[in-house]
């Protein structure tokens, strides 16, 4: 295990396509998060008006620090899984892609054991993505609160590390999502395929039809879905901004979590069995 | 091991579905020590029988023992180096990176990488990336990961392929050189002279099944010398009477002698001798590709 690990970190801590799917994230972080919608509230257009409710002011104050973790989770979270899900994908895939997979099988771990190295690595990737786009976050609305002359509070520690954890279990879920399906499909291309219809469209399609239906354990099946619990996740985090009267979410925080650990475990799961029982041809 | 044998295969048998039948019932033995060449068709089963040696494919039925372990066994890959098929690393790494991660993911120490890179002749390009190298030093950065284990046991897929001829030239005096001393090689190939050089001892298999097993020496069979001579009888007689009967064997209008090829020069002696013509005499030894192609049923 420690022997995959090592040999994966080296692996992909040199791997561009790791770090260039970082920079994107960070990237759109920065770009949709704070920069574009700083500009609208800096140097704001004749036909430009707040949002109902809102004032000017109250929307400026949702990119300083005292909200920036709500306002990076809610704004952008989302890409963030999506690109950790395409990261798995890669990870695993590459290895049937370069037909690796037999050169690291022939070596000495076996094959779970080098299954557990690559998703642990996976996972330390997620928490320095996490970690990483808190930062960014972090720094940009230092640098607009600093620009508007605003008094700088941040968010307390507590609140920092339950995004944190939040953040990192979205990633993980979403990048064992990844790794699963390029082990089911013995490639990256399809697993990344398959990965984004799925979280762009299939589940959306399958939420919406389940909701047609008026039956009780349709609307319990709704609560397992793995977007659906991802958003319910990044949503308890609250709004930067109060829209309208707050309703009751279909999935509370606590069941999220539960939802996206259970969704990891199966996952990994998943891939174990694949990787346990298939030939290397 | 006590048998001397280093791999060992009873039965073994791979099918897909009901159809088709991979490897069929194959009985394989490697002794320590030897470099044993693994023979057949395209087709004929020679990959998936090495993919099951190194537990990449699992047995339908029957069973292998490979260093002491069965297939896939962590501890019996530790002492056994491979190349299977085509070799594959990261083509953003450098060779010397690619056999650094090999090195973590076998549990050997980096300081054993440098030493094979130099063993296959690749040090001054061990910082290139694997991507940019030729087919050649491909095969050898492949090798190259199968010694940082300093394993007692190398399994090789068609090392030569793709090769061009003076890169076979290469890999086949560095397959002599790993399987010098204790170290036990089985190769596969398609090149058969190249096999016929430099093994001990080789297995012929047909569409999964195995058709010869033995030495070289036990599969070429005997050498002869084939003479034409004039008058045939009189010359009859006189070998007759100087090998026995029994070796002299009338062919197509020459006569087929069953004796070491280094007797020719006393034959010419005694034919000349005894007033016959000789208009040729040579020696004739099968090829190992000769057995191949009778043993397979690939002859013209």
């Amino acid at each position: 295990m420690i022997n995959s690990f090592k040999a994966d970190w080296r692996k992909l801590r040199q791997r561009p396509a790791v770090w260039v799917l970082g920079g994107i994230m960070l990237t759109a972080l920065l770009l949709f998060g704070y920069v574009i919608p700083w500009l609208q509230l800096a140097f704001p257009s004749a036909n430009f008006r707040p949002d109902p409710g809102t004032t000017l002011q109250q929307m400026k104050a949702a990119l300083y620090p005292i909200n920036f973790l709500k306002n990076s989770l809610t704004g952008v979270g989302i890409i963030g899984g999506i690109l950790t899900l395409i990261l798995g994908a890669l990870v695993a895939g590459g290895e049937f892609n370069w037909g690796t997979v037999k050169t690291v099988y022939t070596q000495r771990p076996g094959r779970l054991q080098t299954l557990a190295g690559q998703v642990g690595v996976v996972s330390v990737i997620a928490a320095i993505f996490a970690v990483a786009f808190y930062l960014v976050a972090a720094a940009a609305s230092l640098i607009i609160a600093l620009s508007d002359g605003s008094t700088i509070t941040w968010p307390a520690a507590i609140d920092v590390f339950k995004a944190l954890g939040a953040t990192w279990l979205i990633f993980e879920s979403w990048s064992l999502f990844g790794i699963a399906l390029a082990y089911l499909f013995r490639q990256s291309a399809m697993a990344i395929g398959i990965g984004l219809a799925y979280v762009l469209a299939i589940e959306g399609i399958l939420f919406r039809l389940l909701s047609g239906f008026n039956a009780g354990w349709l609307t319990t099946v709704e609560k397992f879905f793995l977007g659906q619990n991802a958003n319910a996740l990044i949503q308890s985090f609250g709004h930067t901004v109060a829209r309208g009267a707050a309703t009751a979410p279909l999935i509370s925080a606590g069941q999220a979590v539960m939802v996206l650990a259970l969704y990891a475990i199966v996952f990994a799961a998943i891939a174990s069995l694949v990787v346990r029982t298939r030939d290397v041809t | 091991m006590a048998n001397g044998n280093v791999i060992t295969t009873h039965g073994l048998t791979k099918r897909y579905g009901s159809s088709i039948t991979a490897v069929d019932t194959l009985d394989l033995e490697v002794h320590r020590g030897e470099v044993f060449g693994f023979l057949g068709p395209n087709g004929a089963g020679k990959t998936t029988t090495l993919r099951m040696l190194l537990g990449l494919i699992r047995p339908t039925a029957g069973s292998a023992v490979v260093a002491e372990h069965r297939p896939g066994d962590p501890e019996g890959l530790r002492r056994i180096g491979s190349l299977v098929e085509s070799p594959a690393f990261y083509p953003y790494l450098s060779g010397r990176e690619n056999l650094k991660i090999m090195s973590d993911y076998a549990g050997v120490s980096h300081t054993r990488v440098d030493a094979a890179l130099e063993e296959v002749d690749l040090a001054d390009r061990a910082k290139d990336r694997f991507g940019t190298y030729s087919m050649g030093m491909k095969q050898r950065l492949a090798v190259a990961a199968a010694l940082i284990k300093d394993p007692e046991v190398m399994i090789l897929d068609e090392p030569t392929n793709g090769l061009d001829p003076q890169g076979v030239v290469e890999m086949r005096a560095l397959i002599r050189r790993l399987g010098s001393g204790n170290r036990t090689v089985m190769l596969s190939s398609h090149l058969l002279n190249e096999v016929q050089q430099i093994s001990d001892r080789v297995a012929i298999i047909r569409k999964g099944k195995l058709v010869a097993q033995g030495t070289v020496h036990e599969l070429r069979g005997e050498s002869a010398i084939v003479v034409r001579v004039t008058p045939v009888d009189a010359a009859r007689r006189q070998l007759d009477r100087m090998l026995g009967a029994a070796a002299v064997t009338a062919v197509d209008g020459t006569l087929r002698l069953s004796v070491d090829p280094n007797k020719a020069a006393d034959i010419n002696e005694a034919l000349v001798g005894a007033g016959i013509k000789v208009s040729e005499l040579r020696a004739v030894e099968r090829t190992l590709e000769e057995v191949f192609l009778t043993l397979t049923g690939e002859a013209a």
